[in-house]
């Protein structure tokens, strides 16, 4: 059991990242991962050893989500101060225009739709596959896919090239 | 090959390799001789890296203490908050699980079978009342009569702290309360746990934690304290 508990430590920061994407507020995601954590320890004896642990958590947290905030549909903006500090403050060598093209990131994925927010966050920032993600979320391989293509093109109208600094490969649409 | 369109999803599965070898095989051919696509595929690349990066700063940053508490020993026993249960009827709750209870400044109870006064054991016992005053949960301590105490986590109530412990010995498993309140330590509870006999530290059987959790819930204890917050009490020996 500790060892579950020590590898639910280190799982920890991909939590907050999973947990941040819903919420869209630092102080509310880290709610979620802590009553994440408490369901998981509570609910240890229905892990199963050979399953992915990181799966498992992000359904329960998941699940937790959708119990405990998803009718009050919070408008915090993602890009509130502590979040900023919280992403983007590590790496001093972050430069400024990459900073701000995170930021409009942050931004360009806090107006999706949760659903599209949710499968986003575990594909891209989690780098589950798309049958992972499926199974986490409950919901059809092809839903994946629809939700995850639909918040990838709504990213790239929302995020210009230009912002980023950098050119398309390829020629010109 | 059909010049058929490509939809957003296929075109999205081949950049994220979720495509049969020989699908995305051809779809790549397709791509090299189709600038169009090449962008539209392109795009797909760019939003996903510009999500990940976009929150790479968490991946990377240490979790707040919070989180980890719990995590690291402070919470062998995953207790409920204190307020979203009342204390149950003793005599229910502990049922068959309860080797002995007692409230503060009660009872009995002994290792290795016998029963003796509480208050002996632990005046009795200095190696005991030790640990419970100076070691950290987490530790484990070798007991002179061969069985070994584990603090599990310590938690504040109103005038004072209370620290959980098992006591394992080749014949038994306990699970206990101690609670160190007007400058002495006593021990207010005793749950025999069959989980953990034979001298390992398995998880507490549900029985031993719900009793322990009820317990602490009806002293109005708060959750464990977190290891540094912890530290600093065991520094100033638990007084104000």
């Amino acid at each position: 059991m500790e060892a579950v508990q020590q590898q639910i430590v280190a799982l920890l920061p991909r939590l907050r990242a999973f947990a941040l994407a819903l919420a869209r507020d630092g102080t509310a995601a880290d709610d979620l991962v802590q009553g994440c954590c408490e369901r998981a320890l509570r609910g240890l004896a229905s892990y199963q050893p050979d399953s992915r642990l990181d799966s498992w958590l992000f359904r329960i947290l998941h699940n937790l989500w959708i119990d405990s905030h998803r009718r009050r549909r919070p408008q915090v903006p993602l890009d509130e101060p502590g979040l900023e500090a919280a992403l983007a403050g590590e790496d001093g060598r972050v430069t400024l225009e990459a900073r701000s093209t995170m930021a409009a990131t942050r931004r360009a994925i806090a107006s999706l739709p949760e659903e599209q927010r949710a499968v986003l966050a575990l594909v891209c920032i989690e780098e589950l596959s798309y049958r992972e993600a499926a199974e986490v979320l409950d919901i059809p391989i092809g839903t994946v896919m629809s939700r995850l293509s639909r918040a990838r093109r709504s990213l790239a109208e929302q995020v210009s090239v230009d912002s980023v600094g950098q050119g398309r490969a390829g020629a010109a649409r | 090959m059909t010049q058929t369109e490509v939809r957003d999803e296929m075109l999205m599965a081949f950049v994220d390799g979720e495509l049969e070898p020989a699908t995305a095989a051809e779809l790549a051919g397709r791509i090299a001789a189709d600038p169009a696509l090449a962008a539209r595929a392109e795009d797909f690349r760019r939003t996903r890296r510009l999500a990940h990066d976009a929150f790479a700063g968490l991946l990377v940053a240490a979790p707040p203490e919070r989180l980890t508490a719990p995590l690291q020993g402070a919470s062998v026993l995953p207790l409920r908050r204190p307020w979203r249960i009342a204390l149950p009827r003793w005599g229910l709750a502990l049922a068959a699980s309860l080797l002995l209870a007692a409230a503060l400044g009660g009872f009995l109870l002994g290792r290795g079978g016998r029963l003796e006064p509480a208050a002996g054991l632990l005046a009795g016992d200095p190696a005991l009342l030790e640990a419970l005053q100076s070691s950290p949960s987490g530790a484990t301590i070798a007991l002179p009569d061969g069985s070994q105490l584990r603090l599990l986590a310590s938690y504040p109530v109103a005038d004072g702290v209370c620290r959980a412990f098992a006591l394992v010995s080749a014949e038994q498993g306990l699970r206990g309360l101690a609670c160190r309140q007007a400058g002495t330590w006593q021990l207010a509870l005793v749950v025999a746990d069959p989980a953990a006999t034979g001298g390992g530290y398995a998880p507490a059987s549900d029985g031993a934690v719900e009793s322990l959790a009820a317990y602490l819930d009806g002293l109005g204890a708060a959750p464990a304290m977190s290891a540094d917050a912890e530290q600093r009490a065991l520094r100033q020996g638990w007084a104000d």
